[in-house]
């Protein structure tokens, strides 16, 4: 190649380099952007040790079935942000419910005006709550987990 | 279960390697005949990347794919210059890149493996005070710093090494900073030590470098503005002391206020490596057109300045955010990781690695005044590649550690609920 050719060449390659080092640049961010929201979300599924869990088992916005929300000893429940335990459904509250644990039993107290179903029966402000229940809040269905110790579990299995 | 797994980055290895090969081919294409050489070496590149890669996520599915790319990126840019210029030099860096990621995935087994530092604490200090303090009585002084240790044809510099030391030491340290005041005097007395002697090893960067990392990993783990503003004021009058006591720290200043007064003298290579970037313009003056040769030190801490040259300045705001990438997934995963020594051991690396990269690159473009470090994985140099990997490597590890305990618990919350 005479030095006029490579000359010119190079002179075009420095935009191919300069697109190729962009888009590598980009695509790095893109993915780490992608891999942080996974992360994320994993870890509001399972990170923190957890005593309970709900699961969502219907609800109005159909992405939330499946959901499985971490308890610890003391839970707000609510479509608010602030809740710990935020359900962003639509027949939510903002803050509905609040859920905790109190020597061995699980109590869950309703707030003020808003509807709280226990195994389709209406709760009337404080209801004891037992392994695998049906919680609706509104129009929102939760299952209720207890977890199980790990010996426990071992033994089971 | 879907969401566990990892967006595959593989796409995205086969344009770095599009990069490498169209750049090798190119400056193949520079001497009349075809040089095959140039081929040789980008073939290399690529299955080095491929083989860390593949094999790498292969065995540890929950290795930080990103920082691992990035660094690849860097590393390809800067053989690439190194070959344009000198290929012998290119040739050596090879090696050591190679040795650097066996280093690495060595590092990276042995942290995810190795559970007690507690007990190497006071072994650490001593090591890394005997390492500087030997390197300060029997060193070589090459490029004016007396920093290297002759061992057969190889030259190391201690203080690459003593970095990573320093920031276990600092970690372990810190991992419980109010409650131990003991602690809190040993820890200053040690940073103080290192930095003193990096001082009067002429390493006037390495020090910058440390007392940086040390200010940046107390004010993460304690949160004390006051004290880490204390610091910063203890900091500003060392520099103001040592710019008294020392000629060539006062040296460093003057040439930084104005190279150009010292054009002929210890401005050149400021002045040169200026006139470089901007004789760059936006897109560069095209691979091979350059004249990267006037640049003193153009295969070390001046590489950026080549860059800029050849490939352009865009080119080299890339390379600023490959290293903010770095900054942002090294402290995503010292957020995630499983307690506060692994946060600021995770925090600290990346620390040292952004840090150091900022230092250079602050000095190339006359922001701050020029100290000599490497850019890390950059420029050429054993030490300087294989500290780099080392550090690559321990941020990984900790990546993996993450990475594995959030797939054990989400496991178990599947266990309990289905």
């Amino acid at each position: 190649m005479s030095a006029q050719v490579f000359e010119a060449v190079s002179l075009m390659a420095r935009y191919w380099f300069v697109l190729l080092i962009a888009y590598i640049l980009l695509r790095i961010v893109q993915n780490s952007l992608d891999e942080y929201k996974i992360d994320r979300r994993m870890r509001l599924e399972g990170e923190r040790s957890y005593v309970a869990y709900l699961k969502v088992v219907d609800a109005d916005d159909p992405e939330l079935i499946g959901l499985v929300y971490g308890l610890n000893e003391f839970n707000t429940i609510g479509k608010s942000i602030e809740c710990d335990i935020t359900i962003p459904d639509k027949s939510m509250r903002k803050k509905h419910a609040k859920l905790y644990k109190k020597g061995p039993d699980w109590i869950l107290e309703h707030r003020g005006s808003s509807i709280v179903f226990v195994n389709g029966e209406e709760s009337n402000g404080v209801t004891l709550l037992n392994d695998n229940d049906n919680v609706a809040f509104s129009g929102t269905m939760a299952k209720f987990i207890i977890r199980r110790q790990r010996n426990e579990h071992t033994k089971k299995a | 279960m879907n969401i566990l797994k990892r967006p595959s980055a593989i796409s995205l290895l086969y344009v770095i390697i599009l990069f490498e090969l169209s750049a090798f081919v190119l400056i193949g294409f520079m001497v009349q005949p075809f040089d095959y050489m140039a081929l040789v070496v980008g073939g290399v590149m690529v299955f080095l990347l491929l083989v860390q890669y593949i094999m790498l996520t292969r065995f540890f599915p929950n290795l930080d794919r990103y920082i691992l790319i990035t660094a690849n990126v860097l590393a390809a840019i800067g053989v690439i210059m190194q070959y344009r210029v000198n290929p012998d030099l290119a040739y050596k860096q090879l090696i050591w890149l190679a040795v650097g990621m066996a280093l690495m995935v060595c590092v990276l087994i042995f942290v995810t493996k190795f559970k007690v530092w507690k007990k190497f604490l006071y072994p650490l200090i001593i090591l890394s005070a005997v390492l500087l303090v030997s390197s300060l009585i029997f060193g070589k002084t090459i490029n004016g710093a007396k920093n290297w240790f002759r061992i057969g044809i190889f030259s190391l510099q201690p203080s690459e090494f003593v970095k990573i030391i320093f920031v276990l030491v600092l970690a372990l340290l810190l991992e419980d900073p109010k409650t131990q005041f003991k602690k809190f005097i040993i820890m200053c007395f040690y940073s103080a030590f290192c930095i003193a002697i990096l001082v009067l090893q002429k390493d006037l960067g390495a020090a910058l470098l440390y007392a940086g990392t040390f200010l940046v990993m107390y004010f993460v783990a304690s949160g004390n503005v006051l004290v880490s503003l204390g610091f910063v004021g203890v900091g500003a009058g060392g520099a103001v002391v040592a710019y008294n006591l020392f000629d060539h720290v006062r040296a460093r200043v003057e040439i930084w206020q104005d190279p150009w007064a010292q054009y002929n003298g210890k401005g050149y290579q400021i002045v040169q490596g200026l006139i470089a970037m901007a004789s760059g313009g936006l897109f560069g003056v095209g691979l091979g057109l350059g004249t990267p040769k006037a640049v003193p030190v153009y295969y070390s801490d001046y590489i950026f300045a080549i860059v800029c040259e050849e490939f352009g300045i865009l080119i080299g705001i890339a390379i600023m955010c490959f290293y903010l990438v770095f900054i942002i997934r090294g402290s995503l995963i010292a957020v995630n990781s499983e307690n506060k020594f692994y946060a600021l051991v995770a925090f600290g690396c990346t620390t040292l690695i952004t840090l150091q990269s900022f230092i250079i690159l602050g000095g190339v473009i006359k922001l701050i005044p020029l100290t000599g470090v490497t850019m890390p994985f950059m420029s050429y140099g054993g030490s300087s590649m294989m500290a780099s990997m080392i550090l690559m490597g321990v941020l990984e590890a900790i990546a993996i550690q993450n990475g594995n305990r959030r797939l054990a618990k989400l496991a178990e919350v599947e266990s309990h609920v289905n």
